[in-house]
């Protein structure tokens, strides 16, 4: 069976990894904090392992439960 | 404080109590809030009249009726023959006239329809309770005792159940009205003669328990025997019957009587709020009042409450809490091992500035239990990481990079001290730069320079540690100076070198006003009163004699002097609750039409924010016009300039500024990130980063590069462009989490 996964982004090709020149792919990633981790699936380059965070992303799902793991 | 009790639970949870329980029943006692009215505390059977008159005046005479009733049924008797202690006791009487109960009572009776009975079927008790008397007190004893369940036997002369009614000039309809739940009740009325010649004893023998009158009991009544003391009026007639029957209860359930007391009436403790209220006339008309004048009437009445604490503090409004209430509200949340902390906003949205406690008339201090449950939540690691590191962070910054401290050029040792604070020179260095000018040409014995936090951040965030290490930051300065005189430019440094250290220290505004001022102005201003000066009532009349001697006409506002709101600077709300302290800036400012004149930079600044024109007295007296209001990295950027511009001027010293890339903030950028706690030097660490590694997300949609950097707890991202040697900035954001 899958590993449940929190979060999926595909980047359809839109992103590129500056360094290597390179489409980011989606790729396996995690979140961690305060102890807790998620596992996601992000743009990722496939070369360099560089993970790409959306700004709509870290300032909605991820913030939401930032603040919520800190009441908990 | 009680000793804190620490429990370690498994692995993971570590629970620490703040105080126990009892402590927190004698800080809730403090509050007067939950104390009954006057007019409740004033009638023996404590009707609670506030809530009737609440019902009557929204027309609700059934809800108004069955208030009463609760207690008691009579409600034309009360109406007709109440002698009203209550309204003696009403607030209203000390400003006009009091609220006419009995009339509000025979409205009740009129127009709140027949008594409902209980919605539930009263369970039957298989005791035989016998009732002795002819007056109200043996038919309302047998009225409490049939409702509790029991097989009553009324042994009276009386010839019907609305005999003592009618006695006392109640007509038959109003009679049959007050005791139509009678007829739900197992109570059978046993003619007295029958039983002629009996004692006290033979009715201890025929029931399981009997209630007499007090004026048929001659001696001592047997164990199963009870009574209530004898009264001449009404209510407290109803209220000794009342007594009687559940004495007799108690006893018959076989539980203690303790705790059960006679009767009685006292003053009631709770303060009222009479702002604004003025006495008034009684609605009167000719026999009863229509529903429309009752309803008018019972408006009249103020439901009598205490808002001293609420009604200046926006904290308090806007979460809709009184300091009793949420402090029950965070002694559980500081209890809770598993699950969410609910109080953790309200906790953190606290300013700390203490001015509930100081319209208190009791003095509750609600800011104490604040502060204890944040250092609660510290020692715990409870405390969210993202609501002060900021704010943790800036002290870090002002006692670090930030930090200088120098004797007066050409002194090695100096007479005072001239501590600006860290919002004076993030917020106006020009005013520090002129005001150490003055005091180092015009004071005698030299005048050393303390650029720095007080600890003050630290303190609002809980952390001791880092408190300590601020202090003795200062304290070595000092030491180090000679041990000079410190002149503080804000009342909260002073304030907390004050409580927390035994360093002399006073207020700079003192010593201008010692060294001579000429007017500067002749404007009309308001004082904005700091937090930091709320128990110092010098420190506030220091202010105001030197806002005279510029030339300041000075009008009190509302909530002036030890009453005076947060701006919202205050326990770190500007960082843990952003629009929590734009209501109060909003609150605090909106209080004059003229210019507010404040002592307290960080005040200053927060009404700059909300739009308001205000000033610092030091500007005023160095004749410095407030600029715009500075974002974050400028008020890093300033205290870096002063303390780089002083170095480099009175103490010939090359001090060395972090170098920059070569940035432009695209429209809008800074803003945003000023908003997001996210500053320059943050951008510009983020953009080496790239430099020296070249890692980047390319957008050819958008067309800009995304990088990114983990600079302590928080991953930081930039979206900008590389071209023509310089960066364009579109726009910045970070998150806590960490991934990989």
């Amino acid at each position: 069976m899958a590993e449940k996964t929190y979060y999926s982004m595909d980047p359809m090709g839109k992103l590129k990894c500056h360094k290597c020149k390179v489409d980011l792919v989606r790729g396996r990633a995690a979140f961690s904090y305060l102890g807790n981790a998620f596992p996601v699936e992000l743009p990722v380059c496939p070369q360099c392992g560089y993970i790409y965070v959306p700004e709509e992303l870290a300032l909605g799902k991820v913030l939401t439960v930032e603040r919520s793991l800190e009441d908990k | 404080m009680e000793k804190k009790e620490e429990v370690y639970l498994g692995k993971h949870y570590r629970m620490k109590q703040a105080f126990g329980q009892e402590e927190l029943h004698q800080r809730e006692a403090v509050c007067t809030r939950e104390e009954p009215p006057g007019c409740q505390a004033a009638c023996p059977l404590h009707l609670d009249m506030r809530a009737v008159c609440g019902h009557e005046a929204r027309g609700d005479f059934k809800k108004a009726a069955a208030v009463i009733r609760q207690t008691t049924p009579f409600l034309y008797l009360l109406a007709r023959t109440c002698s009203a202690p209550c309204q003696k006791a009403c607030t209203l009487s000390r400003l006009g006239e009091g609220v006419r109960v009995r009339d509000l009572e025979l409205a009740c009776a009129l127009y709140g329809g027949p008594a409902g009975g209980s919605r539930f079927l009263i369970p039957r008790k298989n005791k035989k309770v016998l009732v002795a008397g002819d007056g109200i007190f043996a038919l309302a004893c047998c009225r409490e005792l049939g409702k509790k369940g029991y097989e009553v036997h009324w042994h009276t002369a009386c010839a019907s159940f609305q005999a003592p009614l009618l006695e006392l000039g109640l007509s038959p309809e109003e009679a049959a009205a007050d005791l139509s739940e009678f007829s739900t009740l197992r109570i059978t009325r046993e003619a007295a003669e029958k039983f002629f010649g009996e004692t006290l004893e033979d009715w201890s023998r025929r029931a399981d328990a009997f209630c007499v009158s007090p004026e048929l009991v001659f001696g001592r009544l047997p164990e199963n025997g009870f009574t209530g003391p004898a009264g001449k009026e009404t209510v407290w007639i109803l209220a000794a019957a009342r007594y009687a029957a559940m004495q007799a209860d108690r006893y018959l359930q076989g539980a203690s009587p303790e705790g059960l007391e006679e009767p009685k009436v006292y003053e009631s403790r709770l303060h009222v709020t009479l702002d604004g209220i003025t006495g008034s006339r009684a609605v009167t008309g000719q026999g009863a009042l229509t529903r429309e004048m009752a309803a008018e009437e019972a408006a009249r009445c103020i439901q009598c409450q205490c808002l001293e604490c609420v009604k200046g503090c926006v904290y308090l409004q806007e979460f809709k809490r009184n300091p009793r209430g949420a402090i029950r509200e965070i002694y559980n949340n500081l209890s809770i091992v598993m699950g969410n902390h609910m109080a953790n906003g309200l906790i953190n949205a606290c300013d700390e500035c203490g001015q509930c406690k100081a319209a208190c008339p009791e003095g509750f201090d609600y800011p104490d239990v604040c502060r204890i449950a944040r250092r609660t939540m510290v020692e715990t690691g409870k405390m969210p990481p993202s609501a002060h590191e900021f704010a943790l962070l800036d002290q870090e910054f002002s006692n670090g990079e930030a930090f200088l401290a120098r004797p007066q050029p050409g002194y090695e040792t100096c007479r005072y001290l001239f501590f600006p604070g860290c919002q004076a020179a993030a917020v106006s260095p020009r005013t520090v730069e002129i005001t150490y000018r003055r005091l180092r040409e015009e004071l005698e014995g030299g005048t050393g320079l303390l650029l720095g936090c007080c600890g003050a951040i630290s303190r609002w965030a809980a952390r001791e540690e880092l408190l300590q290490e601020a202090l003795e930051k200062i304290r070595a300065a000092w030491e180090s100076m000679g041990r000079p005189e410190i002149l503080c430019a804000c009342p909260t440094c002073l304030k907390n070198l004050r409580e927390l250290t035994s360093l002399p220290a006073r207020g700079v505004w003192e010593v201008l006003l010692e060294l001579g001022t000429e007017p500067v102005t002749d404007q009309r201003v308001s004082i904005h009163d700091a937090c930091g000066a709320r128990e110092d009532g010098e420190i506030r009349a220091q202010i105001r004699r030197f806002a005279e001697a510029l030339g300041c006409r000075v009008e009190e506002m509302p909530f002036a002097g030890e009453l005076s709101p947060c701006c919202g600077y205050g326990g770190l709300v500007r960082y843990a609750n952003p629009r929590m302290a734009e209501k109060k800036a909003v609150f605090a400012s909106g209080r004059s039409e003229h210019r507010i004149l404040t002592y307290c930079m960080a005040c200053r600044d927060q009404f700059q924010r909300a739009g308001k024109d205000s000033i610092h007295i030091l500007e005023l007296a160095c004749q410095v016009e407030p600029g715009p209001v500075p974002d974050l990295s400028l008020r890093r950027a300033n205290r870096l300039k002063l303390k780089e511009k002083l170095q480099r001027e009175l103490w010939k010293e090359e001090g060395r500024m972090e170098e920059m890339l070569p940035v432009i903030y695209m429209e809008g950028a800074r803003e945003e990130m000023d908003q997001r706690m996210i500053l320059e030097s943050d951008v510009n660490a983020v953009l080496k980063a790239y430099e020296s590694s070249g890692e980047a997300v390319e957008d050819p949609e958008k067309g800009w590069l995304a990088a990114s950097l983990r600079l302590g707890n928080v991953t930081f991202w930039v979206k900008f462009t590389d071209t023509e040697g310089c960066y364009r900035v579109y726009g910045a954001y970070s998150h806590r989490m960490t991934v990989e």
